[in-house]
């Protein structure tokens, strides 16, 4: 994967690129074009594509619903043709504007999507740490994020043995739908509390048996350098970026 | 570098304690020893080595007396972070110890603290990834590791910080044989360089004879005894005044003590020492072997009808890793089976499908006769009642009475007959005077008892009980195992998953060893015991007197009981003295 080796600092600067792009844009047909761009560049980047669906497949019902409402709720327009009635529903009307606004929230909703998708999928929690340190974040925070992250697997691992257990004592976990669920949420979480209270406690002590709070700061275990590669990357995500607000103020392109 | 510590008259109190958990404690650990410090749960073990590094009194609210000096230095005005540079903590649960995401990373946290160079901290974490056997583990992510190797990453994660006293608590008591005797590697190799000064918690009195240079034996808060193990362990008036568990092998030993056959000092440690004895003793002369016994029926009831049968079971975990592969088995009413095995054998998966917690990918489970996918988890809930090995995963009352009457709630009985079956099954498990008390009020073997009540609470006819004495101190395991010997006379179906082998000669009558995912052998636990090669490939360790009567007559079905065999080798060596 290239993306995982441009530095993690372009990589935001471009995620902003996006970002600011697609609200520059109002017209669906410019931010598709913009979609296409985007994941075009990443499929040249080879970059791996497969856990896009997991992340798309529960939006999906969402960006129909956001299309079927705002193409009924949307009356502001600057052209008047986008007035124009496609059908009606218990008198209510369904406009063309409101269709093409409600396609464009989709073409951004993806667009964050595939940015967001990319930009994680690409870079190592470290690196983010290492910029947060270079921005004089206290080092504090990349201890309760580094930690945070770690405990995550054990968490997911202890809130499997307390529902393991209580099941075995009868409780009617995940077999009973959303009632059961809400009846089985005190003795799933009491001992989920308890138990992180407890692993915190230890925590503390291990992290001073570690040093934690001998000085004031850690010893960075990794360099952010920028490469020749890494420039080139900026700067087309700069000249994109430009050409974004130059077709959409200078020649008042890719507006509703 | 290493260094000496002394304890000077340190007494210690947690918060609203009636009682000083430590109790004028004095004490010397010499520089580049073994210590190890053993007691009952309660004595103050963890407690003392929390003051040796400062995380009490600094991190921990109470009232600490006394001084803990370092080659004479008093300890008492420095920082934990200043203190941790020479006198290192691992603590017990290595789980809330590892601070990386990587195993590289969470050794270098340590040294990262003190701004070490950056070229010396990747110099430190090979070096101690080399020291505790992890070597090329860098870039593993720690939440792969499996016990044993998280635990020695703890260990690696203080070593880091190079300190001159290492303190370990209880560094092996949740792992199996495996991953104990890979501990073990790693303190033999810091002993070897004779760097550091070591001071260990441990329960498992084989691994320390022969091994710790010092014991120190506490109780309630103050020394009861210390010296040479080995002293120790040969006296076992004194081993069970300060409640630690014998030696199987000097139990033998002491039977020929009170024959007058050998003195105190010839009582043997190890399986090797007693051979050598009995050799010594008969002058090379064979014993005649111990009368042939009738193997004791696995079941106390007459040929009970089968409960659980497992049929070709398999089971494959999400991810494709193979739990089971093609389990057969048959357990009847009344039986007491032991499932031993090493880590990822396949145990606690088996286990697991007798109630439902997991499904088999192929085969199936029938309970009384009945596949158990037909039933709903609650319904075996009913039938098969499971322990789990931590009761903390599963108490959220405020009071013991509530905590083991939920069970009965979910099952819809009415208060009035909720109340009496709590009752009758806390006066069973001996909690009848705790009722009203929180939970986390009690200590870790109560509330282990909390958690069987509120499984018995539902009668079960069959109890699965996983790794019921891990954790535990040798008084909590004696009365856990009476508990569950008890419920077995009473009728109760017992499955028990262990790694305990004493435990499995003394209590259980048929055991199942799982390897690979496949039972490995099954029968009555002397005939299994007895097939040293099937136990070696599945990395199950015998016990002591099992071992002692396979070397002492090889044709012979083994001796369980370290009793009765010393009583045997006692009246046969009598025998052949009188001979003489």
């Amino acid at each position: 994967m290239i993306l995982e080796r441009v530095d993690v600092r372009v990589k935001i600067l471009a995620f902003f690129a996006v970002m600011v792009a697609m609200f520059v844009f109002t017209d669906p047909l410019a931010n598709t074009v913009l979609l296409a761009l985007l994941l075009a560049a990443l499929v040249a980047a080879r970059t791996p594509l497969r856990g896009l669906w997991a992340m798309l497949q529960p939006l999906l019902i969402v960006l129909v619903l956001i299309v079927a409402v705002t193409m009924f709720t949307s009356t502001q327009f600057t052209q008047p043709e986008l007035h124009a009635e496609l059908f009606s529903l218990w008198g209510l009307s369904a406009t063309l504007g409101g269709l093409l606004v409600g396609l464009n929230f989709v073409a951004r909703i993806l667009l964050m999507v595939l940015a967001t998708y990319a930009f994680t999928i690409s870079t190592p929690i470290d690196d983010l740490l290492e910029v947060l340190s270079r921005v004089h974040a206290p080092y504090w925070l990349s201890i309760l994020v580094t930690t945070s992250i770690s405990f995550i697997p054990t968490m997911g691992r202890k809130k499997d043995l307390i529902v393991e257990a209580q099941r075995a004592r009868g409780a009617r976990v995940k077999d009973s739908g959303p009632v059961g669920q809400i009846v089985s949420f005190v003795p799933i979480m009491v001992p989920l509390i308890t138990n992180s209270i407890l692993m915190a406690d230890n925590l503390a002590v291990a992290m001073t048996n570690r040093g934690y709070g001998a000085t004031n700061a850690m010893t960075a275990m990794r360099d952010l350098r920028f490469r020749p590669a890494d420039i080139a990357v900026m700067t087309v995500v700069l000249i994109v970026l430009g050409g974004v607000i130059w077709l959409r103020y200078g020649w008042e392109m890719g507006a509703l | 570098m290493k260094s000496s510590l002394d304890v000077v008259g340190v007494s210690y109190r947690y918060p609203k304690a009636d009682a000083d958990v430590l109790d004028g404690i004095d004490l010397r650990f010499p520089a580049g020893s073994f210590t190890v410090v053993m007691g009952q749960t309660g004595a103050g073990k963890s407690t003392l080595l929390m003051t040796l590094n400062g995380v009490i009194p600094h991190l921990k609210e109470g009232s600490l007396h006394g001084t803990v000096l370092m080659d004479g230095t008093d300890l008492g005005g420095f920082r934990v972070q200043t203190i941790t540079e020479y006198v290192g903590l691992v603590l017990q649960d290595p789980e809330s110890q590892i601070l990386g995401r990587t195993v590289a990373e969470d050794v270098a946290f340590g040294p990262r603290n003190y701004l070490v160079a950056r070229e010396e901290i990747r110099a430190r974490v090979d070096h101690c990834l080399h020291q505790v056997q992890l070597d090329g583990f860098d870039d593993r992510e720690t939440a792969q590791l499996s016990g044993g190797q998280k635990q020695r990453l703890a260990i690696a994660g203080i070593l880091a910080l190079q300190p001159q006293v290492i303190c370990l608590d209880e560094p092996t008591s949740e792992l199996d044989p495996q991953g104990r005797d890979e501990i073990y590697a790693t303190v033999d190799g810091l002993r070897h360089t004779g760097e550091v000064t070591i001071v260990a918690v441990e329960h498992a009195s084989a691994d320390i004879v022969g091994r710790a240079d010092h014991l120190v034996v506490l109780k309630d808060g103050r020394v009861s005894w210390q010296g040479e193990p080995s002293a120790f362990f040969r006296d076992l008036g004194l081993v069970g005044d300060n409640l630690v568990k014998p030696l199987p092998i000097s139990v033998v030993g002491e039977e020929l003590l009170s024959a007058g056959l050998i003195t105190r000092d010839q009582i043997p440690l190890t399986v090797t020492e007693a051979e050598a004895l009995v050799g010594r003793l008969t002058r090379g002369r064979p014993l005649p072997p111990p009368p042939e016994l009738e193997p004791e029926p696995t079941t106390t009831f007459p040929a009970g009808e089968p409960v659980v049968e497992v049929r070709d079971l398999v089971h494959t975990y999400p991810g494709g890793h193979r739990g089971l592969s093609g389990v057969d088995l048959t357990i009847a009413r009344g039986e007491y089976v032991a499932i031993v095995g090493r880590n990822g054998a396949g145990k606690t998966t088996l286990a697991k499908h007798l109630n439902r917690i997991l499904d088999p990918t192929s085969g199936t489970v029938l309970v009384n006769g009945i596949d158990a996918a037909t039933l709903k988890p609650w319904e075996l809930a009913r039938h098969i009642g499971y322990v789990f090995q931590n009761p903390d995963h599963q108490i959220f009352s405020a009071t013991v009475a509530e905590e083991v009457g939920y069970g009965l709630k979910l099952a819809g009985l009415a208060q009035d007959e909720i109340e009496s079956r709590t009752r009758e099954v806390l006066g069973f498990v001996g909690l009848a005077a705790e009722s009203g008390e929180h939970p986390f009020s009690l200590g870790k073997g109560e509330r282990q008892r909390i958690a069987v009540a509120s499984i018995l609470a539902l009668k079960p006819e069959i109890l699965v009980v996983d790794e019921p004495t891990t954790g535990q101190d040798w008084a909590g395991v004696q009365s856990m195992m009476t508990l569950i010997d008890q419920l077995n006379a009473a009728g109760t179906t017992i499955v028990m998953v262990t790694h305990d082998m004493d435990v499995v000669a003394h209590h259980a009558r048929r055991v199942i060893v799982m390897d690979g995912g496949r039972v490995a052998a099954d029968g009555p636990v002397a005939d299994v015991l007895a097939r040293a090669d099937v136990l070696a490939a599945a990395a199950v360790a015998t016990t002591q007197p099992v071992d002692l009567s396979a070397r002492l007559w090889p044709q012979s079905r083994p001796v369980l009981d370290e009793v009765a065999l010393g009583r045997h080798l006692a009246t046969e060596l009598a025998r052949t003295r009188s001979a003489r």
